[in-house]
């Protein structure tokens, strides 16, 4: 061969092996994640999202300054990999940390985050007109100051386990130079929610109401392209209808596969399932005070013992098993036994039936004509409301309806949208509820939704209004403890107390099981956020489907172009 | 679909030969197609308002959450159980109760409803006449069904009471129709001015001249609206907003499957089949009636 | 006949005013105050709460407040939907085109199926075929909307999936497909809702003009064309199905309020986004004034629809064009 054509081959042969290795590594790159779900997020504003989907989109298009570690591991910092933070110093004193943000970071604009996106962030989540659960939960962050443009300096009140936690698990941080003109009390219908613009390796695309959120892999990200190039949320009108589609193939993934759903998974080879420990436990619970006047108890449920003895007269793990078979625990109380600040063998109000009814007895809640308990006029009745979306939550409902009708109480099950439910307890316009949480990583989020502060504060969680010192007292000298013996011993001092009090029936903690796409590669599925790892799920070239190689979508998207369906 | 009531006002002599239940009667025996509605329709009724002697469980009971939940049809459970453990036999028997009363009763507010305003705007005629079937037009073109989710979204907790009360407001519309204008032509016919003249006071004449006339339209009418309010309140419960848990009516039984509708199949095709036959053998018999009754006139 | 429409024009414009007037009160007799549902609403911009508090003068006195519901209906504004963050005109309008099309495929197709059963029926009247048919067309008849549309999902998209479940378009691709490709995935997810919607409406069709065609048969004109030595099916052909035709026109304005209705049942049971779906969803959200707004479209279209129906009755008979 002539000593040219080898030249030209050889340099083929290398420009072919330089380009076969940025292929190789860039082949991984790709692919389409649809996510089957059934709720619309209602906001996608971080200190104001409520719901689980929400939370999804915002975590991929916002960042903290620092992640949890897979272990959740809540006190210091140790447990903590860096984010938009990519170091920080504490004081001396400890009362303050210095957060240096990453200098290439930058918003999906193209602006660069600064220290005074930072600041602006926890001025927003702590102002009361913006009315956010947050404030609540940093309130040992004293300030943020902002000395230079990357450095933001948290200050605190005092020395505590998750002075950490409580500056970057909280909050998401937001772009000061887009929500600075628009007043906090006119966030929620703003242009900027309908298209959030954060730092997230994630871009948002499009959001159709009741149908699809798209998001597009942030490519330029300063910490490096995500491997899935498009996150789709596929929003089913129900949940069965969010099932088929995952079973049909429609979608790759759905977050919490129910009981009778697993022998149809199992019937799809390219289908499979992963469970892993959850942070949620569902209750009924109930509200303490009048609806008519809050400032008196309820007229019913102001009663301690009579919430005992309906605790008393239901058969919770009956109950549990029937509802959710084995993918549930009983709840131990309004605390998951993933925490290690957990006792697994908390003393429960046992389930007796017999004594139930001799409680009601001597109470003075006597048995009419009709089978329903009577005092000085009054009948034992009230309404329980259960949020329509989750069959689940209806089922436990109908299921206590009956269990309470055979101590003679009646009640009456009402079905509701959860936005409408959230409304009504956000009012204290119910009686009593079935509801859920899904609890942050540290076990101190129980002061927003049963501490005095929860109740007290109009931002507040605490819907049932239950109100006890004592409990107070050792949740805050437990949140207080280095020691993890003495944390664990407080906490458990203070779930007993408030098994004790009865608010709420304590009803299941769900052990999640999710449905997955067998081309997915998934990483850990954390157990507060699942979703958590999105950004390292990737799909061998060799399995991709057709949409996975679907175009991407234009850089600037239009939020609702006119022909789009918004049913 | 339902169908539609047409306008019809035959004017016949005061005292008709055979009176109008005979007659629909002996039609309905005449033919085999409607003396086997009139047996099917029997047992269905027989079976609701014996609902307590032959149901073999509480509809309501949930004897064990956990091992009775969800079973297929069996000897045990015929028609198999829901969610709740709860026998899906013995809800449909409560539920044929239910719906079936609820039926009658609305039906027989809209009849009563039906009756005075037609009878009040034929009655008074000109303009007081001319604005009630206006008025009377603006309710006929809203769909009954929108109209029904427009009221009960306001009043979200309702009792079975208030249901019936609003299904039987929403129902009297087409009879009030047929109701003026028997009185119309009843207005001006011969014999009643010749009543007049001998003396007859308006109570008498609207007794023994009016009604008569009236009671086949309104058999009729009955007939049908009974078979269209159980429908729509079937259709009511399965959209959430008719008969509230736990108790039993077809539509809510539909419901409560609704959501494993392959899985749980039972609770899908039972209360279905029975909605269907209770329909199906109404409208038979109350076009049996309507042919006898056209057909004399 | 322009003045006929025009008459009837007038006449619908008072019965849409009379529903306006109807609504207007259920609005305000409902327990509790339905616009408190958007005004004490935290996802409710204040904005938004500004512009509700103007335009209907919610503290103002009672006749003030109908003048001005009125004053906005004329202007085709029907209040705010909080569910959807929209005006409730907007939600409307981009769901009803979707009932539409829904609604008018079943209308075509259920007045053709039935108009053949029909013929079928009283070509072969007395035999076994004819009573089969009466007794399927009864059983049709009698099904719940919503039954016959579960009963169709499970069919045909569970046991034997033919057809997507439920929705107008591919959630997830639609938008990357090609025009070709997204007509196809257009009518491929209107199949079968659309095909459910036909069957519930065409056995009243069939049923009417049975009835029809068997009432035109004694006539003396069909006695003259059997004595000619037509053939049964031409007779039914020629002259009795064109002047059983008419009576069926007059079934198309009587149609609109079931099909309206079927179509809430389908839209729910296939996620078909129209204007069913979208009043069905609101009820779940207490959407009170997305809900009242439907009320006066739905009657709107229903008035407008037997105005047509009449039309074309006068159009097709010439014995009324001559008048």
């Amino acid at each position: 061969m002539a000593p040219v054509k080898r030249g030209v081959l050889l340099c083929m042969a290398l420009l072919c092996a330089c380009v076969g290795t940025e292929s190789s590594s860039g082949k991984s790159r790709g692919g389409t994640l649809v996510i089957s779900t059934g709720g619309d997020p209602d906001v996608l504003i971080p200190p104001l999202l409520s719901t689980v989907q929400a939370g999804q989109i915002s975590d991929m298009v916002y960042e903290r300054l620092a992640d949890i570690g897979d272990s959740l591991n809540t006190v210091n910092d140790a447990g903590f990999t860096s984010r938009l933070a990519d170091r920080w110093t504490w004081s001396r004193d400890s009362l303050s940390i210095a957060f240096h943000i990453d200098s290439g970071a930058k918003w999906h604009d193209g602006r660069p985050v600064r220290s005074s996106d930072v600041r602006f962030t926890f001025q927003s989540s702590t102002d009361s007109t913006l009315g956010s659960g947050v404030k609540a939960l940093v309130s040992n962050i004293d300030s943020v100051t902002a000395p230079d443009s990357a450095t933001a300096i948290f200050w605190f009140h005092a020395r505590t386990p998750r002075q950490f936690y409580d500056a970057t698990y909280q909050m998401p941080i937001m772009p000061e130079h887009i929500w600075k003109v628009i007043a906090p009390s006119s966030w929620r219908g703003s242009d900027p929610a309908k298209h959030p613009i954060g730092s997230g390796q994630y871009r948002f695309v499009r959001w159709i109401p009741r149908a699809v959120v798209e998001l597009a892999a942030d490519t330029a990200n300063y910490r490096g392209a995500p491997k899935l190039s498009r996150l789709i949320w596929s929003i089913a009108p129900d949940f069965n209808t969010a099932v088929t589609r995952f079973l049909s193939g429609e979608t790759d993934f759905f977050e919490v596969l129910r009981p009778e759903n697993l022998p149809e998974v199992a019937k799809h080879p390219e289908l499979r399932t992963k469970q892993y420990r959850g942070l949620a436990y569902s209750f009924a619970w109930f509200n303490l005070r009048d609806p008519a006047n809050h400032s008196r108890p309820h007229p019913i449920f102001g009663d301690r013992e009579l919430r005992r003895a309906l605790t008393m007269a239901t058969d919770r793990a009956k109950l549990v098993r029937s509802v959710y078979d084995s993918l549930a625990l009983p709840a131990l109380g309004p605390a998951v036994r993933a925490y290690p600040t957990t006792d697994p063998n908390l003393a429960q109000i046992p389930f007796d039936l017999p004594r139930a009814r001799q409680i009601l007895d001597s109470l003075g809640w006597r048995l009419n004509a009709e089978g329903v308990r009577e005092r000085n006029g009054r009948l034992l009745q009230f309404s329980l409301l259960a949020a329509s979306t989750s069959k689940q939550r209806v089922q436990l409902a109908v299921l206590l309806q009956e269990q309470l009708r055979q101590a003679g109480v009646k009640v009456d099950v009402e079905q509701l949208e959860f936005p409408v439910l959230v409304e009504r307890e956000r009012k204290r316009a119910f009686d009593a509820a079935i509801g859920q949480w899904n609890t942050q990583p540290s076990p101190g989020s129980i002061r927003g939704s049963w501490g005095t502060m929860g109740s007290r504060a109009s931002s507040g969680t605490n819907y049932s209004s239950y109100e006890n010192p004592v409990f107070d007292a050792y949740v805050d000298s437990a949140l207080a403890s280095f020691d993890p013996a003495k944390a664990k011993a407080y906490f458990t001092r203070a779930y007993e107390t408030i098994i004790e009090d009865a608010p709420a029936i304590w009803l299941a903690e769900p052990l999640p099981t999710v449905g997955y796409h067998s081309r997915l590669q998934l990483a850990p599925l954390r157990s507060d956020a699942w979703w958590a790892h999105i950004p390292e799920w990737w799909i061998p070239p060799d399995k991709r489907i057709p949409r996975d190689n679907a175009p991407g979508p234009t850089m600037s998207a239009p939020a609702e172009s006119a022909g789009k369906k918004t049913p | 679909m339902s169908g539609q009531t047409r306008d019809f006002a035959p004017i016949s002599s005061p005292r008709p030969r055979e009176s109008p239940l005979a007659l629909g009667v002996r039609r309905i025996l005449r033919a085999r197609s409607s003396r086997a509605a009139l047996v099917v329709l029997g047992i269905i009724v027989l079976a609701g308002a014996l609902a307590p002697l032959i149901a073999p469980y509480d509809p309501a009971a949930q004897p064990d959450i956990v091992a009775l939940k969800d079973l297929p049809p069996s000897l045990a459970h015929p028609f198999g159980t829901d969610p709740y453990s709860r026998d899906v036999l013995s809800r449909v028997i409560y539920g044929a109760r239910l719906s079936l009363l609820i039926g009658v009763l609305a039906t027989l507010v809209s009849l009563t409803l039906g009756v005075a305003y037609g009878a009040i705007a034929g009655y008074a005629g000109g303009l007081v006449d001319a604005l009630m079937m206006r008025v009377l037009d603006a309710f006929l073109s809203i769909p009954r069904l929108l109209l029904l989710i427009g009221v009960l979204v306001a009043w979200p907790r309702l009792s079975i009471a208030a249901l019936v009360l609003f299904l039987g407001f929403t129902g009297w519309f087409g009879l009030s129709r047929i109701v003026r204008g028997q009185v119309l032509a009843l207005k001006h016919a011969e014999f009643i001015t010749a009543a007049r003249a001998l003396g007859a006071s308006r109570r008498r004449i609207l007794w023994r001249h009016l009604l008569p006339n009236l009671v086949s339209p309104i058999v009729v009418a009955a007939t049908l609206g009974v078979a269209h309010v159980v429908v729509l309140e079937a259709g009511l419960s399965y959209l959430g907003i008719g008969v509230p848990q736990p108790q039993a009516s077809w539509g809510n039984i539909i419901q409560d499957g609704a959501d494993q509708v392959a899985a749980l199949w039972w609770m899908s095709l039972f209360p279905g089949l029975f909605i269907v036959f209770t329909v199906m053998t109404l409208n038979i018999l109350g076009e049996a009636l309507r042919d006898a009754y056209e057909r004399r006139s | 006949m322009l003045r006929y429409l025009a008459r009837r024009l007038g006449q619908a414009a008072v019965i849409v005013a009379i529903v306006a007037t109807i609504t207007f009160a259920l609005i305000h007799l409902a327990p509790g105050d339905p616009f408190s549902a958007v005004m004490d609403n935290p996802n409710v911009s204040e904005r938004v709460r500004a512009t509700l508090r103007a335009q209907y003068g919610l503290d103002r006195p009672l006749p003030e407040q109908f003048v001005r519901y009125v004053n906005q209906l004329a202007h085709g504004e029907m209040g705010w939907s909080f569910s959807h963050d929209r005006p409730v005109q907007a939600v409307l309008a981009t769901a009803l085109p979707n009932t539409l099309l829904l609604m008018a495929i079943a209308l075509v197709g259920s007045f053709g199926l039935g108009i053949l059963i029909a013929l079928i029926q009283v070509a072969r009247r007395g035999s076994t075929t004819d009573h089969t048919l009466s007794a399927i067309s009864l059983f049709f008849f009698s099904m719940p909307d919503f039954w016959l549309a579960i009963l169709a999902l499970l069919a045909f998209t569970y046991w034997v999936p033919l057809f997507p479940v439920g929705g107008a378009v591919d959630p997830v691709m639609h938008e990357y497909m090609g025009l070709g490709a997204r007509i196809v995935d257009r009518l491929w997810h209107l199949a079968l809702p659309a095909l459910t919607l036909t069957v519930l409406a065409a056995p009243t069709v069939a049923r009417f003009q049975r009835a029809a065609l068997l009432d035109v048969l004694p006539a003396d004109y069909i006695r003259t064309a059997r004595l000619k030595g037509l053939t049964e099916r031409e007779i039914l052909r020629r002259h009795a199905l064109r002047n059983a035709l008419l009576p069926i026109i007059s079934l198309v304005g009587l149609s609109f309020p079931a099909l309206l209705t079927g179509a809430f049942f389908i839209e729910k049971i296939f996620a078909w986004p129209g204007m069913g779906l979208a009043i069905v969803n609101a009820i779940g959200t207490r959407d009170y004034p997305l809900v009242v707004g439907g009320v006066i479209l739905g009657s709107i279209m229903v008035t407008l629809g037997s105005i047509l129906a009449d039309l074309l009755y006068v159009w097709a008979d010439p014995r009324l064009r001559a008048n």
